[in-house]
């Protein structure tokens, strides 16, 4: 007969844990009830719709066509023209500010002439880090506007994400329109993946196509041709600071990685292709910049202050610019270039805009009076330099054709030399005072950026004053003629005259010197 | 004999005559300072005519150039296994590269280190065909300039160094020499191409 030993132990350790794997069962069960009841809840799908000339018209309105603030929205073959919103997502707007939870997948869907003004087709706006698709999409001539009263928007022609991790994959990004930043796409994503994707003709005044303001972005295989923007980064921007109502989580550093990709005709002011800002670190892989171009720096790329980054196995193909960097220009960081290849970079810096003139200016007596005067005519307007007996304050001060309403980038400056004009009416000033000493001697790069109507030098009381190069501004067309006025004419006059006075005074002396001396004395 | 009488008017002058020569120096020098001041007036009239004459290109372009890379502001920059052909800047200095500091100080400076690299045609309107260096530490190792001299032309120097530091020496060991030809003040090599030294020439640093 089998003796049965009962062991409490043994027994209450099988149960007890035998009681908490069901209990772990019963919750998991309950939160994938759960988990799946959210998505039950709060799943919205469209497909094969079209969404024609919808709009959110208030003035803070989301959503042309759709404002889904669930969690969960799939819009597959579906068409969305014309649509506009007051704020944001002329199309589409997925989640306001401070909404947790929310993914959204866009398949195979086109979205044309719509605006907002973030996310001119469409915005995801949820701040957690839920996973968006975009896939097989088309998005053209989408607009984000800016609006001057509240001085926002104009951010995202085509798309502005907001946190989480977004992949778009084989879409193409076409004459989006972007007043301020990203002709295509502005991401704050934790992470971002463009691949295989196109952007072409898309401008901004920053970031033609792309606008990265933070985490961690990759690009492969991508294609950006003809993007422009007026400011930085013809194709991609990546800035270190983002406007305040662009919400940038600061404390997600940005990085880029770019690779099998091409940039070509892509321009802007600095970095033609790319501008990358302080503090990012850069990897170009594989990639293509050909005739890309800036009209200042960077033809190609425009990298400032990076942290270590690496350019390699890229080419850079008739890239220019028009100051600095036909292909690639590397202000301060860390920046390694392997494998690279450059061809036909060039730089034009057009001096056809800076004229220069070298230009001595002696007061012979000190006092002002026999000053030289120059003048310095264009067709249109005249330069008069003159030594003395003018007003500083308004002399230099004309210096961009604007006459007396110019203050003036010299005088504007005087005190705190180095500045330039701060003149209200003056915009474009450039009198380069920081080579201006105390006795207004001008020397090296004094330089006007636009043609000067008027410059005239004040009383300074010393008898010497010098300028050595001033330039002037041709860009106009103009030729200018450089011509002297009577002051030259009659302080020769009477400086011949008072020579001759002179010479004359001592053949007079000499002559009688001569007689008395030399002459035969009849007698004695 | 008694002395001819003199008029009065040659009394006069002839107490004037010993005062004859201080008049004449003081005249001479009156005269001088009076065409030195004319001269001075003169020259006035030639920094005129000068400005009258052609305009000559802006050429305060120490911060312009580069005409494929442009290094500034304390970057540090490696260029390594890479190719550079046919660049060219227009009124601005450095035809494939231009390497800017801000200031001569060693923790401003920029620095580029160039290994294993090709140039080819290069020029420039102003300085340096291929580099120009403002105030920066320039080192160029095992690289090969593949252009003609016609082809590689600037106003003043390739490799051209204003203030700052630049080295050039081919890849070669310790106890090898490279196949290289001076340009300028550095040497263009063929990559990677070494000769043993022949037996009591090698040197124990690379050239």
């Amino acid at each position: 007969m089998a003796q049965f030993t009962y062991t409490p132990a043994s027994v209450s350790h099988k149960s007890i844990t035998f009681l908490l794997i069901l209990l772990s069962a019963k919750l998991f069960s309950l939160l994938s009830l759960l988990f799946c009841l959210r998505f039950l809840i709060a799943l919205v799908t469209i497909t094969s719709s079209t969404f024609l000339r919808c709009t959110a018209s208030n003035f803070v309105s989301y959503g042309g066509a759709i404002l889904f603030t669930g969690t969960l929205l799939v819009v597959q073959s579906s068409y969305f023209v014309a649509c506009s919103a007051g704020t944001s997502g002329g199309a589409i707007n997925h989640g306001l500010y401070g909404q947790d939870f929310g993914s959204t997948t866009i398949i195979d869907s086109m979205f044309a002439d719509n605006e907002a003004l973030l996310g001119g087709a469409v915005a995801l706006l949820c701040e957690s880090i839920d996973v968006h698709l975009l896939l097989g999409s088309t998005f053209s001539r989408n607009v984000a506007t800016f609006m001057p009263a509240t001085e926002s928007g104009g951010v995202g022609a085509d798309l502005y994400l907001n946190y989480g991790m977004t992949e778009v994959h084989d879409c193409t990004f076409s004459e989006g329109r972007a007043a301020n930043m990203a002709g295509s796409l502005y991401s704050l994503s934790t992470v971002l993946s463009i691949s295989e994707s196109t952007f072409s003709r898309s401008d901004a005044k920053n970031g033609g196509a792309l606008t990265l303001a933070s985490g961690n972005n990759t690009i492969q295989s991508c294609s950006f041709s003809n993007t422009n923007a007026t400011e930085l980064g013809g194709a991609i921007f990546v800035p270190v600071t983002a406007p305040y109502y662009a919400y940038k989580n600061e404390d997600d550093p940005t990085e880029l990685v770019v690779s099998d990709s091409r940039f070509e005709h892509c321009t802007s002011a600095n970095g033609g292709g790319m501008y990358v800002d302080v503090g990012v670190p850069l990897e170009v892989r594989s990639s293509n910049f050909t005739q890309c171009k800036a009209d200042d720096s960077g033809g190609g790329i425009y990298a400032s202050a990076l942290a270590p980054s690496n350019i390699q196995d890229t080419s850079f193909v008739g890239c220019s610019a028009g100051f600095s960097g036909g292909a690639v220009a590397i202000v301060d960081g860390s920046v390694s270039v392997n494998k690279c290849t450059f061809v036909d970079c060039s730089i034009s810096v057009v001096v056809e805009t800076a004229t220069c003139l070298k230009i001595t200016m002696t007061d012979l007596f000190g006092d002002g009076w026999f000053g030289s005067k120059l003048y310095v005519m264009s067709l249109q307007d005249f330069v008069t330099l003159k030594r003395a007996g003018l007003d500083l304050t308004t002399a230099l001060a004309v210096d961009e054709g604007t006459s007396s309403t110019d203050d003036g980038g010299y005088y504007g400056g005087y005190g705190s030399y180095g500045g330039d004009d701060t003149g209200a009416t003056d915009t474009n000033s450039d009198f380069d005072t920081s080579l201006v000493t105390d006795d207004y001697t001008f020397d090296g790069n004094s330089t006007f950026t636009t043609y000067v109507t008027t410059l005239t030098f004040g009383e300074l009381g010393t008898g010497y004053e010098q300028i050595d190069t001033v330039c002037f501004d041709k860009s106009d067309g103009e030729d200018y003629v450089v011509v002297t006025t009577a002051d030259e004419s009659k302080a020769t006059f009477v400086l011949c005259f008072i020579l001759f006075a002179f010479l004359a005074h001592i053949t007079t002396l000499l002559i009688i010197y001569h007689f008395i001396c030399f002459v035969p004395k009849r007698s004695l | 004999m008694r002395a001819p009488s003199r008029s009065p008017a040659q009394m006069g002058l002839l107490r004037t005559l010993p005062m004859v020569p201080s008049l004449a120096f003081v005249s001479i020098f009156i005269c001088k300072t009076t065409i030195l001041q004319i001269l001075t007036f003169c020259n006035q009239f030639d920094s005129i005519a000068d400005a009258l004459k052609p305009f000559e290109p802006f050429d305060t372009c120490a911060g312009s150039g580069g005409g494929a890379m442009h290094i500034s502001a304390s970057a540090t920059v490696t260029i390594s296994k890479s190719a550079f052909y046919d660049c060219v800047t227009t009124n601005a200095n450095g035809g494939t590269m231009a390497l800017i500091s801000d200031t001569p100080l060693e923790a401003d400076q920029s620095v580029l280190t160039v290994t294993d690299t090709i140039f080819g045609k290069s020029t420039s309107s102003h300085y340096g065909a291929i580099n120009f260096a403002s105030l920066s530490k320039a080192s160029f190792m095992n690289i090969e300039i593949t252009a003609e001299d016609a082809d590689v032309q600037s106003l003043s120097g390739v490799f051209f160094l204003s203030g700052g530091s630049m080295t050039c020496v081919s890849a070669c060991a310790a106890g090898s020499y490279g196949n290289c030809t001076a340009v300028d003040d550095c040497f263009s090599c063929l990559i990677d191409e070494c000769t043993a030294c022949p037996v009591s020439m090698a040197t124990h640093t690379n050239i």
